[in-house]
C-alpha cells in the first residue's frame, strides 16, 4: 500500500513539473524563434539609432513617472481598504479591479472622451495638455496601473500585523506618526517590489497609451508602440530588436521584484 | 482607578455584554479566560482601539471612552510583542517618547534606568530580530514602561516562553509592578498564572464576564461553566437535610459550617463542589503514621473507598477515588511526596474526608 501510494505521489509529482516545463518551452520556442529574424549588423544600427533610443528614454520616463503617482496614490488608498470599514467600501474595492476586467483599449478610450466633455476640454486646453503628448502617456500608464497598485499594496499592507499600529498608538504616537514611522518602513520592501510591477506593468502598456498618445514617432513613440508600428511597416527586423530590449528590461525588472519578494516576509520580531 | 461600566462590544461575530469591572490602582488584575473568549477584543477596547457599542470607561472618574489610544496613557504589550522590526533596541525603547516630542533628557535618562533595571542596556544598539524571547520580553516591557504610563494592558505576553523562563517573568513582572505601582490587566488563558500574578481575578468566557474578584476568592467558582472551565470534577447534586447538607449520591451529610451559611441557598435541590485538592486522604489503619493527618481531620465527615486510577503530574498526583457502596468517583489531587507514604495498594481501603468549610455552592449561570 505505501509503494502503490509513492507510486503515486511520483506520478503526480512528474505530470506537475512537466506541465511547469511545457509552459516554459512556449515561451523559450517564442523567444527563440525570434533569433531567425535577427540580423547582428542591421540590428546594431537599429538599436542605436535615435528613433530607437527615444523610444527607450520615453518608456522609462513615462513608466517612471506613472509608477511614481500611482504609488503615491496607491499606499493611503490600499492602508484605507486593509484597515478601515467605510461606507460602500466593497464597491471602491470592486471599481479598483476595472483595469483587469475593461481592455486597456476601452480604459483609453473612456479618457478620451472625458477630454472630449466640457470639463476635459477644459482641462486638456487650459491645463496640462494629455492628448497625444508625453503626459498622454503617463495618464494612460497610471490608469491601467492604479487599480493594481492598490491591490499589490493592500496585500502589502494586510500582511503587516495591525497590532504595530496598536503598540505605537498605546505609547504615544498620532494616527500618521504611526503611519510614517512604523507601517510604511515595516512594509518597505513591499512597496519596493509593488513599484517595481507597477512600473514593469506601465512599461509595457500599449492599448491605452496608443489611443490616448497616438504613435508618433519620437514624441509619443513608446517601446511597445514602436513594435507595433514597426510591424504595421512589414520592418520584422526592427520590431525584433526593440522586442529583445523589451524582454530584457521586463525578465531584469522581473527578477529584481522576484528577489524582492522573498524578502519581503516579516522577521520574527 | 479604572471603572468599566456596563460595556458592551460587537466585533462581527463576536459580542460581550454588560461588563462591568473595577480595576483598583497598583494592583494586577488578571483577565482569565479560555481561548476565543474574547479577552483580547476586551482588552483592545480598554486600551481604544475598538470602539464599543455601548457603555463607559472610566478612569479617575473621567470618561475616556471616546478618547483615541494615544491620549489613554496606557501601555499596551501584545502576544506576539509587536517590537518594531526596523528599530534598534534603543529605538523602539525611546519611540514612546519621540512619539509624544519629548525631548528632555531627564525621561530619556528614566528610560535608560528601566531598561538597565531589566537587563537590556547592554543590547541597545542590536537589531531586535536577534534577540532570544527573554530579549525581547524585557525590551517590549521595557518600552511599555518607558513613557511613565501607569496602566499596563498584557495581552498574553508570557505564552510564547518555555515553563522556566515564563515563571522569571512572573517574579519579574510583580516585582516591577511594586517598584513602579503600575496597575496592570493582564490577560491569560492559564489558571497558574492567573492566580501567581493576580491580586483580582476576572474570569471572562464567552463574552460574557463570569465573576470577578480577589484572588482568594476567585478560587471559588460561582456557577458551573466557571467550574468547568477551572476543570473541577467534584460536582455533585445536594439537599437539606435540616441544618446539614446531603449530598445522595457519595450517601454523604455535611454539617453547614459558617463560611457556607454566607451563600447558603434557600432551594432544596442545589449543586455542591469541592476542589480535588481541598480533600484529604488517609490511611484509616495508619492515621497519625505514614499519612500524617492533622487529629481534627478524624472529626470531619469522611468516606471509606478505594482507589481506581493514579495520573502522576510534575509535581502532584491525581487520583480517582470510589467510596463504597456508591458509583460516585472523586477526583483527589495530591503532593507527590505524600502519594509516596500514601502506599496506594489495590483493593486497600483509604478514608477521604471532606472538610466542609472548602464546600462550595454552584449557581446556575447568571444566578447568584
Amino acid at each position: 500500500m505505501a509503494r502503490q501510494m509513492k507510486g503515486l505521489d511520483t506520478v503526480f509529482k512528474r505530470i506537475v513539473i512537466i506541465n511547469a516545463w511545457g509552459i516554459f518551452s512556449i515561451y523559450t520556442v517564442l523567444a527563440f524563434s525570434l533569433f531567425y529574424f535577427l540580423k547582428p549588423t542591421i540590428s546594431f544600427e537599429i538599436l542605436t539609432s535615435s528613433r530607437t533610443l527615444y523610444s527607450l528614454g520615453l518608456s522609462i520616463f513615462a513608466a517612471t513617472s506613472a509608477t511614481l503617482i500611482s504609488m503615491t496614490l496607491a499606499v493611503p488608498a490600499a492602508y484605507a481598504l486593509s484597515r478601515y470599514d467605510f461606507r460602500l467600501k466593497s464597491l471602491v474595492d470592486a471599481v479598483l479591479e476595472l483595469p483587469l476586467v475593461v481592455s486597456p483599449a476601452a480604459l483609453g478610450a473612456m479618457v478620451l472622451i472625458f477630454f472630449n466633455n466640457p470639463i476635459g476640454s477644459w482641462i486638456n486646453e487650459k491645463t496640462i495638455s494629455f492628448v497625444f503628448s508625453v503626459s498622454g502617456i503617463v495618464l494612460a500608464q497610471l490608469i491601467t496601473t492604479l487599480g493594481i497598485s492598490v491591490r499589490l499594496m493592500k496585500a502589502v499592507l494586510d500582511e503587516v500585523p495591525v497590532r504595530y499600529e496598536y503598540v505605537a498608538r498605546s505609547l504615544g504616537a498620532s494616527p500618521a506618526f504611526t503611519f510614517y514611522k512604523v507601517v510604511l518602513p515595516i512594509c518597505r520592501r513591499g512597496i519596493l517590489s509593488s513599484s517595481i510591477l507597477t512600473w514593469a506593468k506601465a512599461f509595457g502598456e500599449f492599448g491605452a497609451t496608443i489611443t490616448i498618445a497616438g504613435s508618433i514617432p519620437k514624441k509619443t513613440e513608446t517601446l511597445p508602440i514602436a513594435v507595433f508600428m514597426r510591424l504595421a511597416a512589414a520592418d520584422i527586423e526592427g520590431a525584433v530588436v526593440i522586442i529583445f530590449i523589451s524582454l530584457a528590461i521586463g525578465l531584469g525588472v522581473l527578477h529584481l521584484y522576484k528577489k524582492l519578494y522573498y524578502q519581503r516576509r516579516l522577521p520574527d520580531a | 482607578m479604572l471603572e468599566i461600566e456596563n460595556l458592551s462590544i460587537q466585533i462581527g461575530n463576536f459580542r460581550a455584554e454588560n461588563i462591568s469591572l473595577t480595576v483598583k490602582d497598583a494592583t494586577i488584575h488578571v483577565i482569565l479566560g479560555p481561548s476565543g473568549s474574547g479577552k483580547t477584543v476586551f482588552i483592545e477596547t480598554i486600551a481604544g482601539f475598538k470602539r464599543p457599542e455601548k457603555g463607559r470607561i472610566l478612569f479617575k472618574d473621567v470618561d475616556i471612552t471616546p478618547s483615541p489610544p494615544e491620549l489613554r496613557m496606557m501601555a499596551y504589550v501584545p502576544q506576539d510583542l509587536a517590537l518594531f522590526p526596523h528599530l534598534t533596541v534603543r529605538e523602539n525603547i525611546y519611540f514612546g517618547l519621540r512619539a509624544r516630542g519629548i525631548t528632555e533628557n531627564v525621561f530619556y535618562e528614566r528610560a535608560d534606568s528601566i531598561a538597565t533595571s531589566l537587563y537590556i542596556k547592554d543590547h541597545y544598539e542590536r537589531d531586535v530580530t536577534t534577540l532570544s524571547g527573554g530579549e525581547k520580553q524585557r525590551v517590549a516591557l521595557a518600552r511599555a514602561l518607558a513613557t511613565g504610563n501607569k496602566i499596563l494592558l498584557l495581552d498574553e505576553p508570557f505564552s510564547g516562553l518555555h515553563e522556566g523562563l515564563r515563571k522569571e517573568f512572573w517574579f519579574l513582572l510583580k516585582k516591577i509592578q511594586k517598584t513602579l505601582n503600575l496597575t496592570v490587566i493582564a490577560i491569560t488563558h492559564d489558571l497558574e498564572e492567573a492566580f501567581f500574578l493576580g491580586d483580582f481575578i476576572s474570569i471572562f468566557i464567552n463574552g460574557k464576564l463570569h465573576q470577578s474578584s480577589s484572588k482568594e476568592a476567585a478560587r471559588i467558582p460561582k456557577d458551573k461553566i466557571v467550574a468547568s472551565f477551572y476543570g473541577l470534577k467534584n460536582i455533585f447534586r445536594g439537599s437539606w437535610k435540616g441544618d446539614n447538607i446531603f449530598i445522595p449520591e457519595l450517601k454523604l451529610t455535611v454539617p453547614v459550617c459558617s463560611s457556607l451559611i454566607l451563600t447558603k441557598t434557600e432551594k432544596n435541590d442545589f449543586e455542591v463542589g469541592i476542589r480535588s485538592e481541598d480533600l484529604i486522604i488517609y490511611d484509616p489503619k495508619r492515621p497519625d503514621g505514614i499519612s500524617r493527618v492533622s487529629p481534627e481531620v478524624f472529626s470531619l465527615p469522611t468516606l471509606i473507598g478505594k482507589i481506581t486510577a493514579c495520573f502522576e503530574k510534575n509535581q502532584s498526583v491525581i487520583m480517582l477515588f470510589s467510596p463504597l457502596n456508591s458509583e460516585a468517583s472523586l477526583e483527589i489531587e495530591i503532593p507527590y511526596y505524600k502519594m509516596e507514604r500514601l502506599r496506594v495498594e489495590e483493593k486497600k481501603n483509604l478514608a477521604l474526608a471532606v472538610p466542609p468549610e472548602r464546600l462550595f455552592f454552584l449557581y446556575k449561570n447568571g444566578e447568584t
